[in-house]
């Protein structure tokens, strides 16, 4: 996502995607009170798809505690990461897709005695693959 | 060397410290660390005229009361029963040692004297009570492997939680973990503390004022689009 502008447009992908997934729709969507959820585009599909939109005060982070909290987790993770191998900062992106795939396997308090992973697609996720992230590795020919 | 009335291996805490012995030095070697084999064979002399050889020469890390300790150049010595504390080789180490009634006093003078470590006085032996090092404790009492193990998860799943890792296990939730059975992480891990830390600590300002407007700190913040309650 280049620019806030492409919100809409990848917000209506995740929708789509989502919901073919699980088979479940999309009932409320609670952003933080920034610009981009309130453009006319955008406020008139979520009318025609019947989702709720429940915003929060400009400004107000703490309304938004949710989403800023799991933002403070995969940032901590991803920080421990890059630092327990001592990898360079260009490496974050890389760090933060592999801590996102981590927690989706890992237990977590919202979900019960599950993994997101399994809440999700209803199988149990096998971890025997994973490695330390940064770890040497040797290519055999 | 003092006089000691027990002469069982005790696995009390207890080292003793002591002006008549001209080295620090223990018998179990799970304590040290730096281990180096001396070059000529060396034999320690007790007070019986017996002798005892010097297995290794190392470092012991330990906690007091007064916080965390490292004693160098300890000999190993398996076949001695006590753990000895030599005043003289602190002494050397530049600090000082103030016997009284009361206990003894390990101090530095070059830091206002300030209090480094404590001993009591039991009877008339001078003893002070330490904790072994953590990660020493933990490797004694537990099997290497498991902790080995779930250190490693502990990396591999993103420095996650090791109550959390062990109740992933138990509970069955994932496949493919090993079943754990240590306790604990065998130290603090570094990684997960600089994970948290989202900023270094401010360096502590070495100027001082001394009068009232020598220095005056300012933080100017706005200007705010949002009114306060009052509509200003």
């Amino acid at each position: 996502m280049k620019s806030k502008a492409d919100v809409f447009y990848n917000f209506k992908k995740f929708k789509n995607q989502v919901e073919n997934e699980c088979n479940r729709h999309i009932k409320v969507l609670r952003p933080d009170g920034g610009g981009e959820y309130f453009s006319h585009e955008f406020s008139n599909y979520l009318n025609d798809c019947g989702v709720r939109h429940q915003f929060t005060c400009r400004y107000t982070t703490q309304q938004n505690g949710v989403a800023e909290r799991k933002n403070r987790h995969i940032v901590e993770i991803a920080r421990a990461m890059l630092n327990e191998m001592n990898l360079p900062l260009y490496f974050w992106v890389d760090v933060v897709y592999t801590t996102v795939y981590i927690i989706n396997r890992c237990q977590i308090a919202s979900v019960h005695l599950k993994t997101p992973e399994e809440a999700w697609s209803g199988r149990k996720p096998n971890l025997s693959h994973l490695k330390i992230f940064g770890c040497v590795c040797m290519c055999m020919f | 060397m003092n006089h000691m009335i027990r002469s069982d291996k005790s696995n009390s805490n207890d080292w003793y410290i002591d002006s008549g012995c001209s080295n620090h030095m223990s018998y179990n070697k799970d304590w040290f660390s730096n281990l180096i084999v001396p070059n000529t064979s060396g034999h320690v002399q007790t007070g019986d005229d017996t002798s005892h050889s010097i297995k290794h020469i190392g470092d012991v890390k330990f906690q007091t009361t007064n916080g965390t300790n490292c004693l160098s150049e300890v000999l190993h010595v398996p076949t001695i029963t006590k753990k000895l504390i030599s005043v003289g080789q602190i002494v050397e180490k530049g600090y000082q040692v103030r016997f009284t009634s009361k206990g003894c006093y390990v101090e530095d003078p070059r830091k206002q004297f300030k209090i480094i470590a404590k001993g009591t006085k039991q009877d008339r032996l001078f003893t002070m009570e330490v904790k072994m090092h953590d990660s020493q404790v933990m490797f004694a009492s537990h099997d290497n492997k498991s902790i080995a193990q779930l250190d490693l998860w502990h990396k591999r799943l993103g420095h996650v939680n090791v109550q959390k890792l062990k109740q992933m296990q138990y509970g069955d939730v994932v496949h493919g973990l090993p079943n754990f059975k240590g306790g604990y992480l065998h130290q603090l891990c570094e990684a997960c503390q600089f994970g948290k830390q989202s900023r270094l600590p401010f360096k502590s300002e070495k100027y001082v004022s001394m009068y009232p407007l020598e220095i005056v700190h300012s933080d100017v913040w706005g200007p705010t689009k949002e009114s306060s309650i009052g509509g200003n």
